[in-house]
């Protein structure tokens, strides 16, 4: 006599749609995890893994590094111009990616990194090489983004570094 | 995980719409990946042979071995060749797998140059996941049912990909207000949250967009938007789940990113393709759905309800309870109960 009768399970076999559903899945949190790893613990991205940490804090009060050009090509500006400022000279100067890779130039040479030295000929490589002729520094502005964007008022500017190319 | 019955279209006219529609959706974005190749190829070929300060991602550290005019031309000629012959071999898994690669290293090599940009990845995700697509012939139908669910599977696996990147995207925002609250500065919730980030982005590239000062000047015109947002973000996972609301949240996310273009001038062209074609196109939204179904189906109005109903039935009788009970007269009396059907369970599908 069988003291428990034995419970009835589902016997059939997971379809190939489920299959493909579960590697999906799979993929979907190993794209989060990994993501998140390489972004927090390693600060890198592995293309085209990301952790999509965008826009996830209020700057209010905030800083960013800046590049202040004092001359170009022989001719002194006064006052000087921020990077971003000098389309004129510069075509892409108003492109997230120049302001990305400024932002860690600005950051290697702050922290002492030995990246420092690469970020800066990758830089100029990129957005100043048709100039004869450059006069910059590298700053650290803080600043209200609201009270700025309305009147320009910055709370401090630090110099960090001049550069001549 | 994936529920038939909640997938396939009621009627017979449903399916057959539905599964013309999910091979459309498929030769569309097959076109769209050849268009969009040729419109990032074209103009800057010739610039990218010349480039200077090329970093190359790891899909093609494999150009330090070339000269950068021959690794450049490969690139280009592998993208338009590959992408072309998705588009007109779709069908053949070998063509796809070859127009994945060849998206995978043409975008590498537009990020190799300073800076990562994401609004191009889900594309690059999509491309890759349409290569689990079954060999064709598409055409027959009705398909055999194996061979249509793999299809659809595949569809769900790259909404599943697009829709988990916007609710990490959502999840770092409320971590964002969680540390931003706990050290006592302003976090996304205020009403000039939105204010700052749009005066922030003008103030890194010196550009406005066409609601940029409007949103400066007046801050808190951005505020239900913002949370709005990050709502639709966070949640927007759950849609894969949930298809009656795909076109909801389609609609929500293209406005967001039209707003983000219109603010901030970020430019997410390839997430409005791809929201447009898997979550408005979506073969899976019901063929009837109405609003009050899509409202019912919210993400936390759903859990609500549930939780009310669940109360209710708790504590006894409820008015809706009470309309489904069965009133049964037999020789030992009267007896009442609830048929299966007003389970909660009819309200999923």
């Amino acid at each position: 006599m069988v003291p428990f009768e034995k419970p009835q399970q589902d016997q059939r076999p997971i379809s190939r749609a489920q299959r493909i559903q579960l590697v999906f899945i799979t993929f979907a949190l190993l794209y989060a995890i990994i993501g998140n790893y390489s972004w927090v613990v390693q600060q890198r991205e592995y293309f085209p893994i990301y952790s999509w940490d965008l826009f996830s804090y209020i700057p209010a009060h905030t800083a960013d590094f800046a590049i202040r050009i004092t001359a170009i090509n022989g001719e002194t500006l006064d006052p000087p111009l921020f990077f971003n400022e000098a389309t004129k000279y510069i075509p892409a100067a108003q492109t997230i990616e120049a302001f990305a890779l400024l932002q860690r130039f600005g950051n290697a040479v702050y922290t002492d990194s030995t990246e420092a030295d690469a970020l800066q000929q990758q830089f100029e490589a990129l957005y100043l090489q048709q100039l004869d002729a450059i006069d910059y520094e590298l700053v650290i502005r803080t600043f209200d983004a609201i009270d700025y964007a309305q009147s320009g008022t910055v709370d401090q500017i630090i110099p960090l570094q001049s550069f001549h190319r | 995980m994936f529920h038939r019955s909640r997938y396939l279209q009621t009627t017979e006219a449903g399916r057959a719409e539905q599964w013309q529609r999910a091979r459309m959706l498929v030769q569309i974005f097959a076109l769209l990946t050849l268009y969009t190749t040729a419109s990032f190829v074209m103009p800057r070929w010739a610039e990218w042979r010349v480039a200077t300060g090329i970093v190359p991602l790891w899909p093609i550290q494999w150009m330090a071995w070339l000269p950068t005019p021959t690794a450049v031309d490969i690139i280009c000629l592998y993208a338009l060749g590959a992408t072309a012959g998705a588009f007109f071999f779709v069908e053949r898994r070998g063509w796809r797998l070859n127009a994945a690669l060849a998206v995978l290293f043409l975008h590498a090599l537009i990020n190799s140059f300073g800076k990562i940009n994401h609004s191009w990845h889900p594309w690059v995700l999509v491309t890759c996941a349409f290569v689990f697509l079954p060999t064709g012939p598409w055409r027959t139908y009705p398909p055999a049912d194996e061979r249509r669910d793999h299809f659809y599977a595949v569809i769900w696996g790259a909404q599943l990909l697009v829709m988990v990147i916007y609710t990490l995207s959502g999840l770092w925002k409320i971590y964002g207000i969680i540390t931003q609250w706990q050290e006592g500065t302003m976090t996304a919730l205020h009403p000039t949250a939105f204010a700052y980030q749009v005066a922030n982005r003008t103030l890194q590239t010196n550009t406005v967009g066409p609601l940029s000062r409007l949103i400066i000047q007046v801050p808190w015109l951005g505020w239900l938007p913002y949370l709005t947002v990050i709502y639709l973000e966070t949640f927007a996972v759950v849609t894969v789940w949930r298809p009656r609301l795909q076109r909801l949240w389609a609609v929500g996310l293209i406005g967001f990113h039209i707003g983000s273009w219109l603010t901030m001038t970020i430019t997410f062209n390839a997430q409005i393709l791809v929201l447009g074609l898997l979550f408005w196109f979506s073969p899976f939204v019901p063929a009837e759905n109405s609003l009050r179904q899509v409202l019912r189906e919210l993400p936390i109005v759903k859990e609500m309800l549930r939780l009310v109903r669940d109360w209710n039935r708790l504590h006894g009788t409820t008015r809706s309870s009470q309309g489904s009970k069965v009133t049964i007269q037999n020789t030992e009396g009267t007896e009442e109960f609830m048929p299966i059907s007003a389970d909660r369970r009819a309200t999923d599908i």
